[in-house]
């Protein structure tokens, strides 16, 4: 059975004020609802991309001047590995250095604050991005299918990380 | 995402009335269904404030709030299919996050009832955002009113509050109460509620 009732108009004002009080006393977390949008868009992603997780980040610095910093971000799902060397390049932006393990080709795409750049990987499984902005960013290397013989490999993604 | 941004439509949520949030959601859930980027987004960003204090009402630790609300959107996402009419997705919500705050409740070791933690908050002594917002004389007279009443009833009331037309037959489950029940103890905890507010001289 179900039974529903809309409360009265002439409580509607009490329930107005209780909720405002409720609202006050007992707030939401601030983060609560950016924590689920992100956790949403990483579910969301459907059956073409597949998440890696973040294995290795390590920072090295070359002599003592931070501007000569560069930094390793290492993502894997167990088969395949995206490695990516960060360094500084020109007037506060990065060079990124990346490397498809086992090799292959395919296009990789990285998006800093909502720009977009592609690139095709090397035989060798080679890419890089001489010039990104600082930012949040993200990496994809799409999924690739053949013609005739339909899809090959499905599509990757990283979590979010900082430039 | 801004934090001023998100509180912003936090408070916008609290005051709206549930039946323009249920069409606010409505709205975005067709959007989203077709297609249109940010309209997942505008749902969660509408609801989450109406789920936590449903959730909330059930006496769950803010952790497990927390959880049980992220579990309620997951689910969702990987059923949205079976939602038909997008005017329904509200109801849809409240009845999975409060199905899943009471099993998440009898699970029990983490969970602290409503009213004890509520009321720590308020009589916390640090200054807090809790005695910033309840600075307002007329939510701390309300609030001392609310207190009076049995927990059952409080949490009635923040479960009606919230959520427009809640569905009887799953609350009194929920409540462990008779179904015939529920609106009658909802009238009565809402007379209370009155005498308690005229006795200390404010408007019902």
């Amino acid at each position: 059975m179900t039974t529903r009732i809309a409360p009265s108009d002439d409580n509607r004002d009490l329930y107005a004020r209780l909720r405002g009080m409720w609202s006050r006393l007992d707030p939401m977390p601030e983060d609560l609802v950016d924590d689920i949008l992100v956790r949403l868009a990483t579910e969301n992603l459907g059956d073409e991309y597949a998440l890696l997780t973040l294995v290795e980040h390590s920072e090295e610095l070359v002599g003592t001047r931070s501007l000569s910093e560069s930094r390793t971000l290492e993502f894997t799902d167990g088969a395949i590995t995206i490695l990516l060397r960060v360094s500084p390049s020109g007037s506060g932006t990065r060079r990124i250095d990346g490397w498809l393990a086992p090799a292959s080709t395919g296009t990789l795409r990285i998006v800093v604050d909502g720009d977009e750049h592609s690139i095709e990987a090397s035989p060798e499984g080679r890419f890089v991005f001489p010039d990104v902005a600082l930012g949040r960013a993200r990496m994809w290397l799409d999924p690739q299918s053949d013609e005739e013989s339909g899809p090959v490999r499905r599509g990757f993604t990283t979590p979010e990380f900082e430039l | 995402m801004e934090e001023g941004n998100s509180l912003h439509t936090y408070s916008d949520s609290s005051r709206a009335q549930p039946a323009e949030l249920w069409d606010r959601a409505a709205a975005a859930f067709t959007a989203w269904r077709s297609g249109q980027p940010g309209g997942v987004d505008e749902l969660v960003r509408t609801m989450t404030p109406v789920l936590w204090n449903v959730v909330r009402a059930y006496g769950l630790a803010q952790d497990l709030a927390q959880d049980v609300i992220q579990s309620t959107w997951l689910i969702l996402i990987r059923r949205a299919d079976t939602i038909a009419d997008p005017r329904a997705v509200a109801a849809w919500l409240t009845t999975t996050a409060r199905r899943e705050a009471w099993r998440a409740a009898s699970r029990g070791a983490r969970s602290i009832a409503v009213s004890d933690d509520v009321i720590e908050l308020a009589l916390d002594d640090e200054p807090s955002a809790e005695d910033v917002a309840l600075a307002d004389d007329g939510d701390r007279r309300l609030w001392a009113c609310v207190r009076t009443l049995s927990e059952r009833c409080q949490r009635l009331l923040r479960i009606v509050a919230f959520d427009e037309r809640p569905d009887y037959a799953k609350l009194a489950q929920d409540l462990s109460m008779p179904v015939g029940s529920i609106g009658p103890t909802r009238g009565r905890c809402l007379s209370k509620l009155k005498d308690a507010l005229l006795a200390k001289g404010g408007t019902a």
